[in-house]
């Protein structure tokens, strides 16, 4: 599948801060999650993918085309900044009214998108309220109404679920994984695991202007080899289940549990532990219950590859 | 959607029309424009003052207006409006953080400034121009003008005249916005720092300053100098006045006009917002 | 410790009462000196000064100089009579670079504050609102103070060292040359200042607030001039601040004026403007509630 995002060799500073540093990744359609501390690089990858940044050094490309003043190409770009960024005087509606003309919309074409738009955020109760008498929330899904009603193929969503309540985000989840279905881009950034974990698997891992991984999460996982994995299994008969996967190669620890009724064990080779578990899975004596890896996740990744 | 398929756009003029309409919305809903109109219909007022407090103020009749237009509209209004409207038409957008948002959309860059500017100046005309004219009519029927046509008569020109600083000087404030951190302390310096100092300097200088062209094209008629703001200027101040042409006057002013606004353009296209004080 | 001492214990700020407002000014001109515009600016407005101090070297010991002629010759130029007004024309000089400066610190003093939430986080410290309010005023206060009160001190003390047989003549001739520096410098600056901690209370920006106080300045004294040009009223031009201003630096150094009205009524009506642009200030700052 061609990459909708290509960097190569991409570097930013501002004044003598490296924003980015070298950066050289391609991101494919689907969702795909920008994940890091603050500071990491996040925004700044978000602006040289919207043509509010020029590259310092190297070549940024969105659809396979150079981004800067490229008006043509941002057409078909979304972008729903991380600032707290509103016409305060204006409503919820025409917020994105105007903005979608000003996406190159004609006038009954740009009413029809804001109207589809501000229902999919569910805010078309309150959208001809000012917006300066909106709550944090409603503000969020009305600037995400406008990065998305013009219909784009590329998007940019800097932390989205800021100010959301629990509710909200569910609804904003539901919504992205909408909008990353056929063949679209939709890059999300956030700080928090959680956020991430929920709507995609595929992440970017950014700290200090470096991209410290790309790709599926658990693959992520499993290159890392400074750390093995640990699998959690329960089961009636520890002691023997450990006695015979104790002598498979990559095993490092073996712990029991404190009730004794399961073991974790960490190996540099799940597959083959995994492969072994199956064999042993029939055998009633062992009473495997159920099995599970707790650091094959998002948490994991970010504290093992972030220092 | 894919980029050959999707709605075609009337590229730039579509999208300059909308920077513009949705410009102007935004300036009718601040309390800023209203309080900027306030100011301009207090000199309104004077006509009518000086009638109820000097009789003898109705026996300058035109002369007064045509002076009072000159002095308060022309080079004190205009000027004052263009720091106060084009001075903010980008800078707010900066510090609201909004204009990412403008930015990222398929909105080639000199659309959105010119669009701006359109809206700064429809906006800008509309309540200076009715004030111009209520303020002469008043005074008409204050002063008790005998001859009212005289005055009415150079109305039309002052109009076109205030349209004209309005251009010019809001140009300027617009491309000092675009470079400038605090664009209305270096617009303030050159509008009320510049053009009314340069009358002590000898020399070419003013030919540096608009107020020059801008009063080259004033009306000449017989009952108007009465040099409101000069009349205390230093005797060891006053110095040779070289003449400068109706037409050449005009050109100048356009054009200048014409090469601020292309420089704001070629400015905000450079320039790279999101490296201000934003996070990374 | 033992948990019996673990009591509420009652706040008690170390150092004194006076000292908290300061904390407020002195961020603030943290931030402004950071900025380029801010120093270059600075660099500017110390021309005048420059000059001046130049003057004084070149009067000082050139009237040391035994030669009548050359005595003669700088007494002929108008700059260099070192008199009241010689300072009072120092100030003057200065006094675009004041207002600049008023609008440069005083336009994001409050509207900033207000906008980014910070209001809050300053009444949620143990600072009262009198103390920031103060706090600020002496921020925009602090620069063009120095500008043309303290440097006008200087250019005195300057004088005097130089030349100290001609200074302390004029210094005991006119003994209310400093007095009057003090109060030129202060009839200026706090009406200004205060004017500017008005609009950028009724702001959201510090554009907008720069740009409103420069509209009310400008549109007053355009009135106040031509209203007195029709009537021929030259009192009539006690509309304007700026011009009160001047009339009053006209009183403190015997200076000539057109304006006639007393000084009683010129003071009392810049008070009560004063008190006005406070009044504006204090109500934005007073509505800010705490948790």
């Amino acid at each position: 599948m061609p990459a909708s995002i290509a960097f190569t060799d991409v570097s930013v500073w501002f004044g003598e801060v490296v924003a980015l540093n070298k950066v050289s990744l391609e991101v494919a359609p689907g969702i795909t999650g920008l994940l890091g501390p603050n500071g990491a690089g996040k925004s700044t990858f978000m602006s040289l993918c919207t043509a509010q940044l020029k590259p310092g050094q190297g070549d940024v490309r969105v659809l396979g085309q150079p981004v800067w003043c490229n008006y043509p190409l941002l057409r078909c770009l979304g972008y729903c900044p991380d600032r707290e960024n509103y016409y305060d005087d204006m409503t919820g509606y025409e917020f994105v009214y105007w903005l979608t003309r000003c996406a190159g919309l004609f006038p009954k074409a740009a009413r029809r998108a804001t109207e589809s738009a501000l229902q999919r955020v569910a805010m078309t109760e309150r959208m001809h309220d000012r917006i300066a008498t909106y709550s944090r929330g409603m503000r969020q899904r009305v600037k995400l109404a406008q990065s998305f009603a013009h219909e784009p193929d590329v998007l940019f969503l800097d932390e989205p679920m800021t100010g959301l309540d629990p509710m909200g985000r569910l609804a904003i989840f539901e919504l992205i994984r909408e909008l990353g279905k056929g063949g679209k881009t939709v890059i999300v950034s956030s700080h928090i695991l959680y956020e991430i974990e929920n709507v995609t698997s595929n992440i970017i891992l950014m700290n200090q202007g470096t991209v410290l991984a790309v790709g599926d999460v658990h693959d992520v996982r499993a290159l890392i080899d400074a750390h093995p994995h640990s699998v959690s299994v329960r089961c009636k008969a520890p002691r023997a289940l450990a006695a015979k996967v104790i002598d498979l190669p990559a095993i490092v620890t073996v712990e029991f549990d404190d009730d004794i009724s399961g073991l974790v064990v960490r190996t540099r080779d799940p597959n083959a532990f995994y492969a072994r578990l199956t064999e042993l899975l029939a055998d009633p004596v062992y009473g495997i219950e159920s099995m599970h890896a707790p650091d094959d996740n998002l948490q994991s990744v970010f504290e093992y590859l972030v220092p | 959607m894919s980029m050959e398929n999707r709605i075609q756009p009337g590229h730039f003029l579509n999208v300059l029309a909308a920077v513009a309409t949705f410009s102007t919305r935004l300036f009718l809903r601040r309390r800023r424009t209203w309080l900027m109109a306030a100011l301009m219909i207090v000199p309104v007022a004077l006509p009518f003052m000086a009638a109820a407090l000097d009789t003898s103020a109705t026996r300058m009749g035109p002369r007064l207006l045509v002076a009072l237009v000159e002095y308060l509209y022309l080079f004190t209004l205009a000027p004052l409006t263009a720091l106060f409207f084009a001075g903010t038409l980008l800078s707010e957008e900066v510090e609201g953080h909004t204009f990412p948002l403008l930015l990222s959309r398929p909105a080639p860059r000199s659309a959105i400034v010119l669009g701006k500017f359109a809206a700064y100046f429809v906006v800008s005309f509309v309540l200076l121009a009715p004030a111009v004219v209520i303020f002469v009519a008043g005074g008409v029927i204050a002063l008790h003008v005998s001859d009212p046509s005289a005055a009415l008569a150079v109305l039309p020109r002052y109009v076109a005249l205030v349209a004209l600083a309005l251009l010019t000087y809001g140009a300027l404030c617009l491309f000092v916005s675009t470079i400038a951190t605090r664009p209305v302390i270096v617009s303030a310096i050159f509008l009320f720092g510049w053009e009314k100092a340069v009358v002590a300097i000898p020399g070419y200088a003013d030919f540096l300053t608009f107020e020059k062209y801008l009063r080259r094209l004033t009306p000449d008629v017989p009952f108007k100098r009465l040099e409101l703001g000069k009349l205390e200027l230093p005797v060891e101040l006053l110095r040779t006045v070289y003449p400068v042409g109706a037409w050449t006057s005009l050109l100048v002013l356009f054009g200048v006009a014409a090469v601020l606004l292309a420089l704001a353009c070629v400015a905000v296209r450079k320039r790279q917002y999101a490296a201000h004080g934003d996070g990374t | 410790m033992p948990i019996y001492e673990q009591t509420y214990k009652p706040w008690k700020p170390r150092g004194t009462t006076r000292s908290r407002w300061w904390t407020v000014a002195a961020q603030e001109l943290r931030v402004a000196r950071t900025s380029p515009l801010f120093r270059r600016l600075f660099l500017l407005s110390m021309l005048p000064f420059m000059l001046y101090v130049f003057v004084l070297i070149v009067v000082d010991l050139m009237t040391a100089n035994p030669s009548q002629l050359l005595r003669a010759a700088i007494q002929e130029v108008h700059i260099a009579n070192i008199d009241a007004l010689f300072f009072r024309t120092y100030i003057s000089l200065t006094l675009p670079f004041v207002f600049l400066f008023c609008l440069y610190i005083g336009g994001g003093s409050i509207c900033n504050d207000y906008r980014n939430n910070l209001l809050e986080v300053y009444f949620a410290k143990p600072l009262s609102r009198f103390d920031y309010f103060i706090g600020k005023l002496a921020a925009v206060c602090c620069v063009p103070l120095f500008l043309t009160a303290a440097l006008s001190w200087f250019l005195i003390a300057f004088h005097v060292l130089l030349s100290p047989t001609a200074g302390w003549a004029f210094l005991s001739a006119n003994y209310w040359v400093p007095f009057a520096c003090v109060g030129y410098a202060c009839a200026v600056i706090v009406p200004y200042s205060l004017l500017i901690m008005a609009c950028s209370s009724m702001t959201k920006s510090a554009t907008g607030a720069s740009i409103v106080a420069c509209a009310i300045l400008f549109v007053n004294g355009a009135m106040g001039n031509a209203l007195a040009e029709i009537l021929r009223r030259p009192n009539v031009r006690c509309i304007s601040l700026t011009r009160c201003i001047i009339y009053l630096s006209d009183l403190l150094f015997g200076g000539r004026s057109r304006i006639t009205l007393h000084w009683g009524i010129v003071v009392a009506g810049m008070a009560a403007f004063c008190l006005l642009c406070v009044w504006i200030a204090y109500r934005r700052i007073r509505a800010v509630e705490v948790g």
